[in-house]
């Protein structure tokens, strides 16, 4: 068999045989703390969204948290993400000036694996750890326990924790003390009066009556 | 006036270093940067005490940066030489010679490298000279660059069928005659186009990695197998004589010198289009700067291919101010490094003025270097035990593959040999291999 022989044989055949071998080899599953440890790799990690934003050349900078440690996703492109969501990326790990990002080469790589709305949790889970949520769209039970103006105050069931919830007047909520509520709204810390605090300042925030309460 | 003198002295170094890699074949430029960029840790830590001086820390990544552009640029002057006396095929079997190496068997080697230096220095200048037109044409207030990216998808694919379109070899296969064979041979670099596409998709999806914890470019292996191996294997397996080397100064007659002036100014802006689209390479600019020109002369062709690579290299350095995208693996290297700053006004950004001092200086040293070395390759290659150099090339390779992206590498390296000989043995154009990463990009952009 000649060079030339050999060479069609061996292209089309090598290239078929990393084919079947691309189907089994996966990138390596990590959590963000982990990053550092893969600089120029391809992994796959999990995040909470904190913040986003289009670039002008229509690709999108994302940050996501995982308990204490952020790292900046790179896609090529845009997708429907929003604060609190939690999303699985699969990109290359690299280091630009002192954050540590994820180049997400194609919106494929990038899933929503959890939106933040469809995941409510009680309010002492915001109590054990505040930090994780900080900064996000989150949905929390609770009861109602006093009504003011501008904000009213939820508890938990055996009053151990109390959150101040800021709404905008013309949301017109009907609140009754007593009352259990989910409440959709973004985590925040007010700096003035050193406390944590819900604010409903999105379209999509709300506080919603339990039926069961 | 330190500062200067820093900077200076890191374009040097960066040069020295743009020798050595240039003069070792089937390395590509791309593939020293993320070398470089790998290894950028141990000169920062060696060049601490600058810090201890006074320099921010922002300078020494400046520095290294200035290094890496200057030593990418020194690369594309260097790599002419062994590309012109190394790998050269036995012309009465081979099916296509590349022009350097036809004019290495007329005994002008060292023509054919005084040619192409010709070619890269004055592709600096045309480009300098540019520099700000360009600036005002691909960013504000024209901005080409966005028209571009709207009609990227079509660019490419206008590129991908001239490549294929525009080839001329012929290949006979069924005893068919007349046209036949031209249309065999565009069939077949269609072939080569589409099956180095395919290995693209497949290869991204490949997880390498480094046995000794470097950074792992799954490209690495893949560039070095499509295009710099198979040139070495089969210069091992001919054995041309190679005629004594004529060593005398080129002197360029008027029409020679017209002609050359073209080849600069078409070649300048085939790299300019490199190092704005992405996915095409500088073979792929030769085609498009020939074919705008409509000469295949093989000096002017020399002359042409010079000035797109270093072209490219150029203007891959104002592209990264410009539209802030990397375009070459030196520029991801310098993107990694230090904080771009948008050249969106007149006045241009300060790491760029830098920069362009390095380029300018690393383009001056590397002309005058080139036709020095040159000159000692010509005198002293029939005394150099070429057999012996192209194997101990094809084992550093294949050691560099395997210490930056392990065993999976070294499979990825086979197979994209294999490729790469699809070409050489055909007869077709190597940079239809260049499907590698257009198709990719192409079906990103659909």
């Amino acid at each position: 068999m000649n060079l030339k022989k050999l060479s069609i044989f061996f292209a089309t055949s090598g290239t078929l045989f990393l084919y079947f071998l691309s189907l089994l080899s996966e990138p390596v599953v990590v959590e963000l703390s982990d990053l550092p440890d893969y600089e120029g790799k391809k992994v796959t990690t999990t995040g909470i969204v904190t913040d986003y934003f289009t670039t002008k050349f229509a690709s999108q900078m994302i940050t996501i948290k995982d308990y204490n440690f952020t790292a900046v996703v790179y896609l090529e492109g845009t997708c429907d993400v929003e604060y609190g969501d939690k999303i699985q990326i699969v990109g290359e790990v690299q280091r630009y000036m002192d954050d540590w990002e994820v180049i997400v080469d194609n919106k494929k790589n990038l899933k929503i694996v959890e939106k933040w709305d469809n995941v409510s949790f009680p309010i002492w889970q915001l109590a054990q750890n505040p930090g994780r949520y900080l900064g996000l769209n989150v949905n929390v039970t609770g009861y109602v326990e006093s009504i003011f103006d501008s904000y009213f105050y939820i508890v938990d069931i055996e009053n151990k924790h109390s959150l101040i919830v800021f709404y905008e007047d013309y949301m017109g909520l009907s609140l009754h003390p007593g009352k259990k509520v989910c409440i959709s709204a973004k985590f925040l810390f007010d700096e003035k009066n050193l406390r944590y605090k819900l604010e409903l300042c999105d379209e999509r925030h709300g506080v919603f009556l339990e039926t069961k309460g | 006036m330190f500062t200067l003198f820093l900077v200076i002295f890191f374009c040097l170094l960066g040069v020295l270093t743009g020798i050595a890699t240039g003069l070792l074949p089937g390395l590509h430029v791309n593939n020293i940067a993320l070398i470089l960029l790998s290894i950028s840790g141990v000169f920062v830590s060696s060049f601490g005490f600058l810090i201890d001086m006074g320099f921010p820390s922002d300078f020494i990544f400046l520095l290294i940066s200035v290094y890496i552009i200057s030593c990418s640029l020194a690369h594309t002057f260097l790599d002419c030489i062994p590309s012109t006396f190394l790998g050269a095929p036995d012309p009465d079997t081979a099916l296509s010679v590349l022009p350097a190496h036809s004019l290495l068997m007329e005994g002008k080697g060292f023509e054919a490298v005084s040619l192409s230096a010709l070619g890269s220095f004055g592709a600096v200048l045309f480009c300098f000279l540019l520099l700000v037109p360009i600036r005002f044409v691909i960013g504000s207030p024209v901005f080409f660059y966005e028209t571009l990216r709207e009609i990227m998808l079509f660019v490419l694919l206008a590129v991908s069928l001239l490549m294929i379109c525009t080839e001329k070899s012929k290949i006979e296969c069924f005893g068919l005659k007349k046209h036949w064979p031209s249309i065999f041979g565009m069939f077949f670099a269609l072939f080569v186009f589409l099956l180095s596409g395919f290995f693209g998709f497949v290869i991204f999806e490949i997880v390498v990695d480094s046995p000794i914890g470097l950074e792992s470019p799954v490209l690495f292996p893949a560039l070095a197998g499509l295009f710099g191996m198979p040139t070495l294997v089969t210069s091992l397996m001919t054995s041309p004589v190679i005629p004594e080397q004529k060593l005398c100064d080129t002197v360029l007659d008027e029409k020679t010198k017209k002609s050359s002036f073209l080849s600069v100014v078409t070649g300048s802006l085939g790299g300019i289009l490199v190092s704005i689209i992405p996915g095409i390479t500088s073979a792929t600019g030769t085609v498009i700067s020939m074919n705008v020109r409509g000469e295949s002369d093989k000096k002017q062709t020399i002359v042409t291919l010079s000035a797109v690579n270093t072209a490219c290299a150029f203007f891959v350095v104002v592209m990264m101010f410009v539209i802030l995208r990397s375009r070459s693996g030196a520029a991801l290297a310098v993107m990694e490094i230090i904080a771009i700053e948008e050249w969106s006004d007149v006045l241009i950004p300060q790491y760029l003025c830098y920069l362009l001092i390095a380029v300018l200086l690393a383009g001056t040293f590397s002309y005058f270097l080139t036709l020095k070395i040159g000159k000692i390759f010509a005198k002293k290659f029939a005394n150099v035990p070429y057999t012996l150099i192209v194997k101990l090339t094809i084992s550093m390779v294949a050691v560099l593959v395997f210490l930056f992206t392990g065993f999976m590498g070294l499979i990825i390296l086979l197979f994209a040999t294999f490729i790469g000989l699809l070409p050489v043995e055909f007869g077709v154009r190597r940079s239809h291999c260049m499907g590698i990463l257009l198709i990719p990009i192409i079906f990103y952009f659909i």
